[in-house]
């Protein structure tokens, strides 16, 4: 029997290959790979099909309506083995911690708008809510779900960015006032033992908005940053829980920051979807830090983002700041509230 | 000639898979590099900041401006 060239060069890839494709394949299936879910599901979809089957899930936002205002509240958890009880769980100290701040405050008079936060209290009990992202690791592949690119982690050093030279330089600005106005931040024990929060107002005029489009710029950052020089820090890192009512948004990554200006941030990657006077509210619970005194400024940065990246990573990979305007540099208190109450 | 079509195929998704990889590596490798760059910016800043990639001279360029409108610029190493 004569065999041709082809057929030996073909049978001799299946001999080696076909058992190296078996061989890694059933590597995969046993191997624990990270992923990410990105779109939306329902609380009974997202049991059945992610929770029940992924080995752990490390990250998991959902989104609540507010029956009050028609707005859309984001509930994020992050940490080890979490569920969505547990989210529920933290999403309800959050709004404990909101609760509180409001009634103690001296113009409320202790006057508790207690109806709100009833409400969104039943919602997230009665699981009335969609599961927006989630991400953890498995061991098979899951419905609605991607395999989730990893960036190798490293810890910042000072040599990268020396500052080589500085020079004098003429105002260069195009657009006016893009940045929103300061309400308020307030700092301060949890409901959960424990853990500190942190609460950031603000909200934008028309005619900010109006100068935001102006700039570009398509995201926006409101940093809350705090003055780690001392090494003191009130807040602990990582994050473990968060809130925003800010439309599209998404709790940013410390991996790029420096080791003396700490900072904690929700985004939104579509400042177009932002309405004017309406008071937004960025909220984040940590662990105890290591002073109980400590001091932060408000850094407002407004973003691009590199749409080659954004699908597979991400937007917390992949927006970068335009521009950064500081505030109120190192006059928040920590815990406190700032600007301090008029009695 | 129809082994040569099905080579090219192979090419060209192997060509197009490694272009959006590389351009997706690139791309997060830039954002997070000026991150650290304008975290670094942000230390030397009082008022507002910009941030630029110089490649020219391989480094950033930090343009600061204080309350009262006066600009400077810092620059920064590359990493």
């Amino acid at each position: 029997m004569k065999l041709h060239k082809s057929k030996i060069v073909a049978l001799l890839g299946a001999i080696t290959l076909v058992p190296g494709c078996i061989f890694s394949q059933a590597r995969a299936v046993e191997q624990s790979v990270e992923f990410s879910m990105n779109s939306p599901l329902s609380v009974t979809e997202f049991e059945a099909d992610i929770e029940a089957k992924a080995s752990e899930l490390t990250y998991i936002d959902i989104q609540v309506q507010d029956p009050t205002t028609g707005q859309t509240l984001t509930f994020g958890s992050l940490g080890a083995h979490l569920t969505v009880d547990a989210v529920v769980e933290a999403a309800l100290v959050t709004l404990e911690d909101m609760r509180l701040s409001e009634i103690s405050k001296p113009d409320a008079g202790g006057k508790d708008n207690g109806e709100k936060w009833t409400l969104l209290a039943h919602e997230l009990k009665d699981k009335s809510f969609i599961v927006s992202h989630a991400r953890g690791t498995t061991t098979t592949q899951l419905a609605n779900t991607s395999i989730q690119a990893t960036i190798p982690r490293e810890s910042p050093s000072d040599k990268s960015s020396a500052v080589t030279s500085t020079t004098a330089l003429t105002a260069t600005s195009t657009c006016g006032i893009w940045r929103p106005n300061f309400h308020e931040n307030i700092a301060a024990p949890s409901a959960f033992q424990g853990q500190r929060y942190d609460q950031l107002k603000f909200a934008f005029t028309q005619g900010q908005l109006d100068e935001f489009a102006c700039t570009g710029s398509t995201g926006f950052e409101p940093d809350l940053v705090t003055d780690n020089y001392d090494n003191l820090h009130y807040f602990s890192n990582p994050v473990v829980s968060f809130s925003s009512n800010m439309p599209f948004n998404y709790l940013d990554t410390n991996f790029s920051d420096g080791p003396n200006e700490i900072v904690y941030t929700i985004g939104t990657y579509k400042i177009s979807a932002l309405s004017p006077w309406t008071e937004y509210t960025n909220y984040i619970r940590t662990g105890f830090g290591n002073t109980g005194a400590d001091r932060a400024k408000v850094v407002w940065q407004r973003n691009s983002m590199l749409s080659a990246c954004f699908p597979i990573f991400g937007p917390e990979w992949c927006s970068f700041a335009d521009e950064s305007v500081i505030q109120y540099a190192w006059k928040i208190p920590l815990p406190g509230t700032y600007p301090t109450p008029s009695p | 000639m129809k082994l040569r079509s099905r080579k090219l195929f192979v090419l060209t998704i192997v060509l197009a898979t490694s272009f959006v990889l590389l351009t997706t590596c690139l791309s997060v490798g830039y954002v997070q590099v000026k991150k650290r760059a304008t975290a670094r910016c942000l230390e030397l800043a009082t008022y507002s900041l910009q941030v630029e990639l110089d490649l020219f001279k391989l480094n950033w360029r930090c343009v600061l401006t204080d309350t009262n409108g006066e600009v400077t610029e810092r620059r920064v190493s590359l990493y």
